[in-house]
């Protein structure tokens, strides 16, 4: 009887979709929190963004002949009893970050090293997706806070906008702006980690390249931050609060992360082609 | 092994652990057999009154029974909140962090550690998170307890939790907040400094509350 070219790929689906299935009661909650918070709403992108980085590789998974990796199980194990530990223990960000670990011993331990090498980028990108906790998160941003106010007073005294900074307050003439936690630069890096990661992917390049604009990312996220909070307190020192409530402020994020984007792009361009430049003949 | 046998495996180790998560016993709630009120109205030379403002000590949704006592000594104020909370292991009915000190109109935040013995042993490091607001700074310094166990550091506090909750199928907790403005103590070490004072009488007051929920199942 012929087989099918698919078939020894059914049990691999199989085994992802046993995963799904014990992780149903893990999603929604962190479904929840991406529509919660608007710093952690990328997360919304990012299983497609993963399904799309495996799907560009499908032809090279689809020559690769399955085999089975020593590593597979022992991952699989660990992301079994991370996932038990983090449901019976009341701590979602174990349970949440077994996902990823299961999906790469799955997928190591069904279909062997040489397929998990095309699928361990997507399947690493949705690290992206899972919310710090929270305890770390808050730490982590109101650190932000007080060095985005101290970079960006610093920024407008030197565009002649006279400032006084008070830990995360920025008292301009008249008016006291406030470097409040969805201000800080923790959503921008985290945003734009995650989108340099998966542009890093999108074409072939060399592995440093990959590297330096995840890299370059956390810099250019932090960067366009404070571009944000001094365009805003620009306007709002030459044209009063009222350029708090208008549109120009509401689109001023999307318009720097635009601006970063582009800045990452042009990056790349100029890495790829020095690499280009001084590849070995 | 041939793919079939690694599927098997694989599904066996996932259905193993479905049943593991689905048949371990519910986390029950405590009852809390001794009440709040077990909080002295004098203590260390302080007198008190009933309630505690909530701009200095905000009020969590989540708290099951709360007690909140302004205490006076000498033109000096501190204000106190024992609040518990049930069923910790759902993360909707855990205390939040961002309710056990007044961050609004807060310019800048600072956290210390202040070594305080409560029980007469080993010291504990409790956190003092000090805000620094127009009226002049605020220091709320705070501890959870899980029984008797007292846990300063946050981190810590939620891995004991994870224990408690795995092992002990429990999840009540206590967490006890002293709000102390400095400016009625004058320097910010000399307001801090008046914890050292109050705090272990206040845990020896409480031990019969925190032990409560943890003996009626046995668990002294």
């Amino acid at each position: 009887m012929p087989v099918s070219p698919s078939a020894p790929w059914i049990p691999l689906g199989a085994g992802v979709a046993a995963i799904l299935g014990i992780y149903a009661p893990v999603v929604p909650a962190m479904v929840a929190e991406w529509a919660a918070f608007p710093n952690l709403s990328h997360g919304f992108a990012i299983p497609f963004i993963a399904a799309y980085l495996i799907w560009a590789r499908r032809e090279r998974i689809a020559r690769e002949a399955l085999g089975s990796s020593p590593l597979g199980l022992p991952l699989v194990v660990l992301g079994l009893a991370a996932l038990a530990l983090g449901s019976l223990g009341g701590e979602p960000f174990l349970a949440r970050v077994s996902l990823p670990v299961m999906l790469l011993g799955t997928v190591l331990f069904l279909a062997g090293a040489r397929v998990a090498r095309h699928v361990w980028a997507g399947i690493g990108f949705l690290l992206f997706m899972i919310p710090l906790p929270y305890l770390m998160l808050k730490s982590l941003t109101y650190q932000f806070q007080l060095v985005d106010a101290g970079a960006s007073a610093r920024a407008l005294s030197w565009l002649g906008v006279p400032v006084f900074q008070e830990g995360v307050f920025l008292h301009l003439p008249g008016v006291t702006l406030e470097v409040a936690s969805v201000c800080s630069s923790v959503p921008a890096i985290a945003a734009l980690t995650a989108l340099g990661a998966a542009y890093g992917q999108m074409r072939p390049r060399p592995t440093w390249l990959r590297a330096a604009l995840i890299v370059a990312a956390a810099p250019l996220g932090f960067l366009s931050n404070i571009v944000r909070i001094t365009l805003t307190a620009v306007s709002v020192y030459y044209f009063g609060p009222v350029a708090l409530d208008n549109v120009i402020h509401k689109f001023n994020g999307t318009t720097v992360f635009l601006m970063t984007v582009v800045l990452l792009v042009a990056l790349d361009a100029v890495m790829l082609r020095l690499a280009t430049r001084h590849r070995p003949r | 092994m041939s793919l079939r046998g690694r599927l098997a495996i694989l599904l066996g180790l996932i259905g193993a652990t479905a049943v593991a998560i689905g048949v371990a016993p519910g986390v029950r709630e405590g009852q809390w057999g001794a009440g709040l009120d077990a909080l002295p109205t004098e203590v260390a030379g302080w007198t008190s009154t009933a309630g505690a403002p909530e701009w200095a000590l905000p009020v969590d949704p989540n708290e099951k029974a709360a007690v909140r006592r302004t205490y006076r000594r000498a033109g000096q104020v501190l204000w106190v909140s024992v609040a518990l909370f049930a069923r910790e292991d759902d993360p909707k009915r855990r205390g939040s962090i961002d309710r056990i000190f007044p961050e609004a109109n807060t310019s800048r935040i600072d956290r210390v550690a202040i070594p305080v013995i409560l029980n007469g042993a080993a010291p504990v490091r409790l956190p003092a998170v000090v805000g620094y607001k127009q009226g002049g700074p605020l220091a709320v310094v705070y501890w959870r307890q899980l029984g008797r166990r007292v846990y300063g550091g946050d981190y810590r506090y939620r891995l004991a939790l994870m224990r408690e909750i795995l092992f002990r199928r429990q999840a009540d907790a206590m967490l006890v907040r002293l709000g102390i403005p400095a400016e009625s103590g004058g320097a910010l070490e000399d307001a801090l400094s008046l914890v050292s004072e109050i705090a272990p009488p206040l845990y020896a007051a409480l031990a019969p509350i925190a032990t409560s929920s943890r003996a009626e199942r046995g668990h002294p």
